[in-house]
This record gives C-alpha cells, structure tokens and sequence, in this order.
C-alpha cells in the first residue's frame, strides 16, 4: 500500500466517523414519534389500577378493562393522592377501607420520588456541605465547609479561604474510625440542599462496603454503622428526608433490587418488585396514605406494584403503552444504518461511547451498499475507480462507507 | 493571540472574585459542584479561535500566493514538508493552550479545591482538542486543490468540531477516542498534498 493510500484511508475514517454520528440523528429527527407513557395508580375503592394517558380526545382514564372514567371519578377513586382536590371540593370521604382519613396522615404518606439510570450514573464533583441536622431553628442553612472522603480520612474545606479545617476535620475521622469506617468512600449519598423539611446527613458507603451514617448533631459528629445486609452490593443511595420518618430513601442494588432503608434501626427493607434493569429502566416511587405505586418504567411498558403501607404486594399490572407505531422506523433504520455511534445517550448522565450494531436485519443493508458500491466503482474511469478494497470498504460499513468512497476517489 | 488568551483570562479571574464576593464563597461551590456551572465557560471558543486564526495565517498565505507549489516542488518529500508545517503550528497553538491551562488551574487553585480544578480541566479538555482539530483541518484542506473535495473535508471536520462541544461530562474513553480522531485530521494532508501534487482532478 502507497503512503497516498493510507492517507486517503484515514480521510475514510473520519467520513464514516462522522456519518455514524450524524445521519442516525437526522434520520430520528423525521421519523421519531412521540410515546407517550401513561400514569397507573392503584384505586383502593375499585380495588384496580386507572390507567390515564393521552387518547385521541385529549387524556382519558380508563381502568383495566378499558371502561372510561372522568377526571372527577378518578379523582374520587384515588382519594388519598388527590385528597387536597377533594378536601377543597367538600367531598373527601371521611373512612375508606375502615382507614379514618384524616389530613395529618394523608400529608404525611403523600411521597414521590423518582429514579432514572440518567440519575444514577451521572458524575458529579466528590464534595459535600455537612449541614447542622438539630440547629434548633426551622429553617436549614448551609455552613461554610464542605468535606471530602479520600483515604486520609474526612476533610473539611472552608469555602471562604478554600484551606482546611485541621481541628474539625480531625474531630469527624476520629470519629469515623472510632465508629469502625475503613476509609476511603465508595460512595457518598445525601441530600444536599437546604430546600427540605430537615437534614439527615449522608449515607457513606467504606472501603469494605459497610454503610455508615454520617450528621452532624449540635455541631457534633454523629456516625452511626447501619449494619447493612452483606449480601446486598449497593449502587446507588437515593435520600430522601421526609416528615413521615419511615425511610431514609431508597438504596438500589447491582442486582437490581431497590430497598427502602428504614429509620427502623437501618433496616433494608426490600420492594416486591421484579423485572427492574437501574441501567435502562426509571423507578418511580408514587406514595400516599393507602396505597404505595412503585412504578417501573421500559421504552415500551410500565409495571406499577401496589403495596400497601407495609410493603405488602396488593396487586401489579404490567402495562404496554407502546403501539408499534415505531416499529416500521425501526426496522428501516436497521436496514439502512449497519450501526450508529454517539456520545450522548438519554439513559446515561455522562457522554461516552454508545456504539450500537443493528443486528441481522443490516446484512442486506450491507450487501446493497457493496453492490452499489460495485456499481459506481464500475462506471468510474479505471485510473482511480474500481477496486475491491473499496467495495470490502461498503460492505463492512453500509451507507456510511458507500458515501465516503463516492465523495473521496481512490488514489495510486 | 496570548494578549486575547490573556485578556479572557482575566476576565474570568474577575468574574469569579466578584461573583464570590456577591455571593459568597459557599453559594458559589454549590452552584459548581450541584448544578454543573462552569464559571470558565467564557473560554469555551477561545482555542477553536486560536486554532482557526492561526491555520488561515500559516496557510492562506500560502495557498493565495501559490508559494505552496514552489514549496512541494522542492526535492523533499511532500508529506514530510506538509507534516512538519503543521507540526511547527501544532507546537505553537499547543504552548497557547498550555499557557491557558496553566493560568485557569491557578486561577481555579486559589478559589476552589482540586476536585474542582480536575473537573475544569477534564471540561477544557474538548474544547482545546477543538483548537488543534480546526488548525489542523484547516492545514490540510488548503492543500486540497479540488472544491468538491474541500467541501466534503470541510463539512466532516465541522462535524467533528461540533462532537467536542457537546455539554455535558465526558467519560476517560469517549475523551480518548475524540484524541484518536482529533489527531487523525494531521494525516489527511498525506492524500490532499498528493492531489495537490498531482492536481488531481
């Protein structure tokens, strides 16, 4: 092979490169639909799920055997979610199910709390604000510090001179060795904003995969080991403070297992859910004073368990949204692109590379593009037409390849 | 250049001291570290401008005066001419940049801690691929004697480009492999220095 041909091979490259990139885009660009997905809540008064989503005649509810229902007759079967509605309507039931509704306990369970993989794996800078979890007043406010974890032990860095703070940062390893960590971190999980109704530190999971507790108490370190299950490897800590004080937040395993950790002595209490992927899927925890919708959600259907206050498995639905509208587009796509490359992926929260190959369905894709190719080449004056490596260059990369050796001619 | 380079940079060294001193310090890590703000995002086009200014002042020259011709009809090899242009311009803008990214870690260094100084840098880290991608597409598609073939080159590099200025957190390999491709563009020269050579057509 030439110097010349090697050249023009690398041009190729960056062509192909760059058409992997972008004409998958643009062809999603025309032929992407809408799906939209639809919000299932368990009605205790029908004993059912209510299914609503868009319809040709704007949004409708409809329960599983399809009977339609006004919003005002959801609003009615769902009366814990909507109890604020009915409360200002004068119609919210005093009991149902014998449970006595009173405001306290509806305002109380009246929790949601959402998980995508695009959450949880995105990066973020390792440093945390250590707020006072008893100051005394009502309102949070954040210190001056922020800690880091590394193996040396907590550091706490005072924003207005960006030093270290020695004395405090000594009092908090002390005490996390004192309480048994083994620094460093594996991973950090809190809450780190003031907007809540109060702070509960961090979860921080040590090097060998205990979780402690970490707050600070009147300006005290407060490190707690929560004795987590040992055969639960965890991914990832959602927290969440809320004024019921059952759990703390959620904690998803690698295996796919979501678990409420309880103010209940750090119990792990887990979901009676299943086919949940925390890479592909979103998890949707939708609570109220009956009924907790833990909803699970793919491209093509979501899977809503209702649970009672318990985690007591009521009833699950397992529901396909998706009406094969895209089904065509798809297909074609993976007739005319053999596979696409991008950076950005909506189910991920940092930009890496996406390759994906279109399967089977390609191969004819690929033997059109090699005889197109053969074709062209053919017609081409014999100097710098026809070859083999270029029609081998089309059959291996499809129309992204084809369209490069079209517009960059071979050369001796 | 380094006057421009300079001149944003101290900008920037402003901003952030009156930011902070509005806003405390403590509001202006949280806004960094929790919502993902780049207070050095003013330097975002400076080394694609860089990159661009000093291609069009090395080449067009150049190519306009046809001094290009009498240059590859030297009893030299081509390539190694072509290469060593842009290699001498890659070794210019490259010690712009590094100046740039000297100057922000101080900056960044004297305000934040180092989790915040690496997170700039590995945030720079496209947009001064950027710098060199543009520079050296430019070195080679001036070569490139025929249109057609300059539009296709021209197009795919400002593809490429617009790759690296993608927001959001580049992963290790996505950032290695935007490096592969981005000194990949150089080695295009081989094929337009030859068709310029041969004038073909």
């Amino acid at each position: 092979m030439t110097i010349s041909k090697l050249g023009r091979i690398l041009v190729l490259v960056s062509i192909v490169f760059v058409l992997a990139n972008y004409l998958p885009d643009f062809y999603w660009l025309k032929f992407d639909k809408p799906v939209s997905k639809p919000l299932i809540g368990y009605s205790p008064v029908l004993n059912q799920f209510l299914i609503g989503g868009k319809s040709a005649d704007g949004f409708a509810w409809k329960d599983e055997a399809g009977r339609n229902y006004s919003r005002n007759e959801w609003e009615l079967y769902l009366p814990a979610s909507n109890y604020r509605q009915l409360l200002y309507e004068n119609i919210l039931p005093d009991s149902i199910n014998g449970e006595k509704m009173d405001l306290d306990s509806l305002r109380l369970h009246r929790i949601s709390l959402r998980v995508g993989p695009e959450v949880s794996s995105s990066r973020w800078i390792q440093l945390f604000p250590l707020m006072e979890s008893q100051s005394g007043r009502v309102r949070l406010t954040m210190l001056d510090d922020f800690f880091r974890i590394d193996e040396n032990g907590i550091t706490f860095i005072d924003s207005k001179t960006n030093e270290n703070d020695a004395a405090k940062s000594k009092i908090y390893t002390d005490a996390m060795l004192k309480a048994g960590f083994n620094f460093p971190s594996k991973l950090i999980a809190g809450n780190p904003s003031t907007m809540k109704p109060f702070d509960e530190g961090y979860f921080v999971i040590d090097s060998d995969n205990k979780l402690f507790h970490l707050k600070m108490v009147k300006g005290k370190p407060f490190v707690k080991y929560t004795k987590n299950p040992e055969g639960v490897n965890i991914k990832f800590i959602m927290m969440m403070e809320n004024n019921l004080r059952n759990f703390y937040g959620i904690a998803i395993s690698t295996d796919n297992k979501i678990y409420y950790i309880l103010y209940d002595d750090y119990k792990f209490l887990e979901m009676p859910i299943d086919k949940y992927d925390h890479t592909m899927n979103r998890f949707v925890y939708m609570g109220d004073y009956l009924v907790r919708n833990l909803i699970i959600e793919n491209d093509t259907a979501t899977a809503n368990y209702a649970t009672d206050r318990n985690n007591k498995l009521i009833k699950a639905i397992d529901y396909k949204f998706y009406d094969g509208s895209k089904d065509a587009a798809i297909s074609a796509f993976n007739l005319i692109f053999p596979f696409s490359l991008s950076f950005e992926e909506p189910k991920s929260g940092v930009l890496d590379i996406f390759f994906n190959h279109s399967g089977i369905q390609s191969v004819w894709g690929l033997i059109l593009s090699a005889i197109l190719a053969f074709i062209i080449l053919r017609k081409r004056k014999a100097a710098n037409g026809f070859n083999y490596f270029d029609v081998l260059i089309a059959a291996f990369t499809g129309i992204y390849g084809l369209i490069a050796i079209i517009l960059i001619k071979n050369v001796e | 250049m380094l006057l421009v380079s300079l001149l944003v940079l101290v900008y920037i060294w402003m901003t952030v001291s009156k930011q902070i001193e509005f806003n405390e310090a403590k509001t202006m890590w949280s806004v960094i570290i929790f919502r993902k703000y780049k207070f050095f995002s003013d330097l975002q086009y400076i080394p694609l401008v860089i990159g661009f200014i000093v291609g069009i002042a090395q080449y067009a020259p150049e190519a306009l005066q046809s001094r290009l011709k009498l240059t590859l009809h030297l009893p030299v090899k081509e390539n190694k001419i072509l290469i060593q242009m842009l290699f001498a311009g890659f070794v210019l803008i490259g010690l712009l940049f590094l100046f740039i990214e000297i100057f922000l870690t101080i900056i960044t260094g004297i305000y934040f801690p180092s989790e915040i100084v690496s997170d700039m840098l590995t945030t720079i880290y496209p947009w001064i691929l950027s710098g060199f991608a543009v520079y050296f597409a430019i070195g080679s598609i001036f070569v490139e004697p025929v249109w057609s073939r300059r539009i296709t080159l021209i197009i795919t590099s400002i593809a490429l480009i617009s790759i690296l200025f993608t927001t959001g957190d580049f992963t290790f390999s996505a950032l290695l492999l935007l490096t592969i491709v981005t000194f990949i563009i150089p080695f295009w020269t081989i094929l337009t220095g030859y068709n310029f050579k041969r004038g073909i057509k």
